[in-house]
């Protein structure tokens, strides 16, 4: 069950299996499994099944079908931000319960096209706020190697799910990190593309400018694949890039290239920042092992990244509070029962209250603050500025080097509950994933090894903005040398 | 401006959010320690180059034409408080 895209699209063109029986595979293990894990929450059995039916029928007529779509019979899940239309898009929050999607997002539109099989949709934290997957209203996500350590966040269910076997790759959203170190902490693959590149159409907002969709997936190969199939431009998304769809997953095949093609920055200073020991001694090995390899790496300075954290936790909430506006239980969204309520703005105060966890109430506040009269300049605009900042580091950083390699995370997955209570420690955890958000860059998040108590240690590699092509070959060539096959003990 | 719990109640009626009274002392002390953090960016020097208008209004434009469209059903369809083809709220305008 811990099969990856390639090895699918394999067994059906050797008739291991059929998509029926893939599915159903897949169904019983999640059966088994989630209950504990809580990686769904939504499971459409009834649905992928019938739909699998017309895919045995299919490939019975044209097993051509196979070599043209490498998704075609594939089964996945979203994160349940993405609208599928007729079924439930809750955002992890009791204010989205009972809420209808009327149309399909642009992910999912891209997705159907290629024939993969939706199983279901994965839990997350409430509105995508969160690194731990404990702030959704439909309870916490498990990290499968080890049930008492969470998965990350906010794609916790995806990354859970996927590290489990109950999806062979699961979509999911990054605005500080919400791709990659899920991935990281649950030992798989974990890409954000740049912004840009995969359409927000349909896709619960959190921080418009820096929301990302992208995979979690077991491969470099896979993440290209999945990229190449949800990228391209939409006018339905004013901030879509208008560029054709990659074409990354042909260009990895090719296999013309070596690392010793490319120059590898190391963000030293940034690191300095208190990483845990055993990451820290993992990094170090695997850069010296690149080194023993003939690979070129080189120090790189970043001398803003250190305020990424602090630039994130005002843009991000100052968009939340605008985009979360909408929800007054008036159009959708969670109305309450109570029968005294004296007048439209009671309603409206009941409904958010109700409806929205403490987390979600902290961040549209800071934002509201953020942005109330007097403090505006100092704090969105002075964040804005910043940010450039940080984007004219890259800039000048990638004048040397083809990517950056850091770890994904400082920290090992930590303690269910050991943060929940602490916000700000929780925010901080962010601080290697979240330049990549600021800066509009594409990065992925690799397995690199276990710790000495099992638990999965991610490295990420970031590239220049618009060439997933040269960071996918890197992590690619990375993953090869790197050789990580663990899976979680069932 | 104190980060005191008159504050954290004028953002959270700003918010039309309402915080549980055995929360509030919570919410202080959460907003204090972030505010404080990051205010660490008053550290960071002004670049007086970089004007508003260049960092926040790079996004596209569209016409301004319909495309498509929900159905009135589709519209309402999660609406818990509608008649015909209305949402329904409480009245607004008082009377005289």
């Amino acid at each position: 069950m811990y099969k990856t895209i390639e090895d699918i699209n394999k067994g059906y063109k050797k008739k291991d299996f059929k998509p029926t029986e893939l599915v159903s595979e897949y169904l019983s293990k999640i059966k088994l499994k989630d209950q504990k894990l809580n990686s769904y929450t939504e499971v459409f059995e009834d649905l992928v099944l019938s739909h699998a039916q017309n895919l045995d029928k299919e490939i019975d007529l044209n097993k051509s079908i196979l070599d043209s779509n490498i998704l075609f019979g594939v089964p996945i899940a979203l994160k349940d931000i993405f609208l599928v239309k007729d079924s439930i898009c809750t955002a992890g929050s009791k204010m989205l319960e009972n809420y209808v999607s009327n149309y399909d997002s642009k992910v999912y539109e891209s997705l159907k096209k290629t024939s993969c099989l939706l199983l279901g949709k994965n839990n997350m934290d409430e509105f995508a706020m969160g690194s731990s997957t404990e702030t959704s209203y439909y309870g916490s996500t498990l990290n499968p190697w080890d049930l008492n350590k969470v998965p990350g966040g906010s794609s916790g269910g995806s990354a859970s799910a996927v590290a489990a076997g109950l999806a062979c790759a699961s979509i999911g959203t990054d605005t500080g990190g919400s791709i990659r170190q899920p991935a990281s902490f649950c030992g798989i693959v974990g890409l954000k593309p740049s912004y840009g590149r995969v359409s927000r159409f349909g896709m619960i907002a959190f921080s418009s400018s820096l929301d990302q969709a992208g995979p979690l997936c077991r491969t470099v190969k896979d993440s290209a694949i999945l990229l190449d199939s949800i990228s391209g431009y939409d006018p339905k998304d004013s901030t879509s890039l208008n560029l054709p769809p990659t074409n990354c997953y042909i260009e990895l095949c090719k296999n013309d290239f070596h690392l010793k093609d490319f120059t590898i920055g190391i963000p030293s200073k940034l690191l300095d920042i208190g990483l845990d020991e055993e990451i820290k001694a993992n990094f170090d090995s695997i850069v010296k092992e690149l080194l023993s390899n003939g690979v070129k790496v080189v120090d790189i300075d970043l001398p803003n990244a250190k305020y990424s954290v602090a630039t994130y936790y005002i843009i991000a909430p100052c968009e939340a509070s605008s985009n979360l506006s909408r929800f007054d239980g008036v159009r959708y969204g969670h109305s309450s029962n109570e029968k005294n309520i004296k007048d439209l703005e009671e309603f409206y105060i009941k409904n958010r209250s109700e409806g929205f966890g403490d987390e979600v109430k902290r961040r549209i506040m800071l934002g509201n603050y953020a942005l109330s009269s007097g403090y505006y300049d100092a704090y969105y605009l002075k964040a804005n500025k910043v940010k450039e900042m940080i984007v004219s580091d890259f800039t000048s950083a990638f004048n040397d080097v083809d990517c950056i390699l850091s770890p994904t995370c400082p920290e090992l997955p930590f303690s269910l509950g050991e943060k929940k209570n602490d916000p700000l420690k929780m925010y901080l955890s962010d601080i290697l994933t979240i330049p990549a958000n600021l800066a509009q860059l594409p990065s992925i998040s690799i397995p690199l090894s276990l710790s000495k108590n099992g638990l999965p240690i991610g490295i990420q590699i970031t590239g220049k903005k618009l060439d997933e092509n040269t960071l996918l070959k890197v992590a690619d060539s990375l993953e090869n040398l790197i050789g990580f096959s663990a899976i979680p003990k069932d | 401006m104190p980060v005191d719990k008159e504050l954290v109640e004028k953002i959270s009626k700003l918010s039309r959010l309402n915080i549980d009274e055995s929360k509030i002392n919570d919410f202080v002390s959460n907003f204090e320690e972030i505010l404080n953090y990051i205010n660490l960016l008053e550290q960071v020097p002004d670049n007086d180059k970089q004007n508003e208008e260049d960092l926040i209004s790079d996004y596209a434009t569209r016409d301004d034409s319909v495309i498509e469209k929900l159905s009135n059903e589709e519209v309402l369809m999660n609406a818990k408080n509608k008649d015909g083809n209305f949402f329904t709220v409480k009245k607004v305008i008082d009377e005289e």
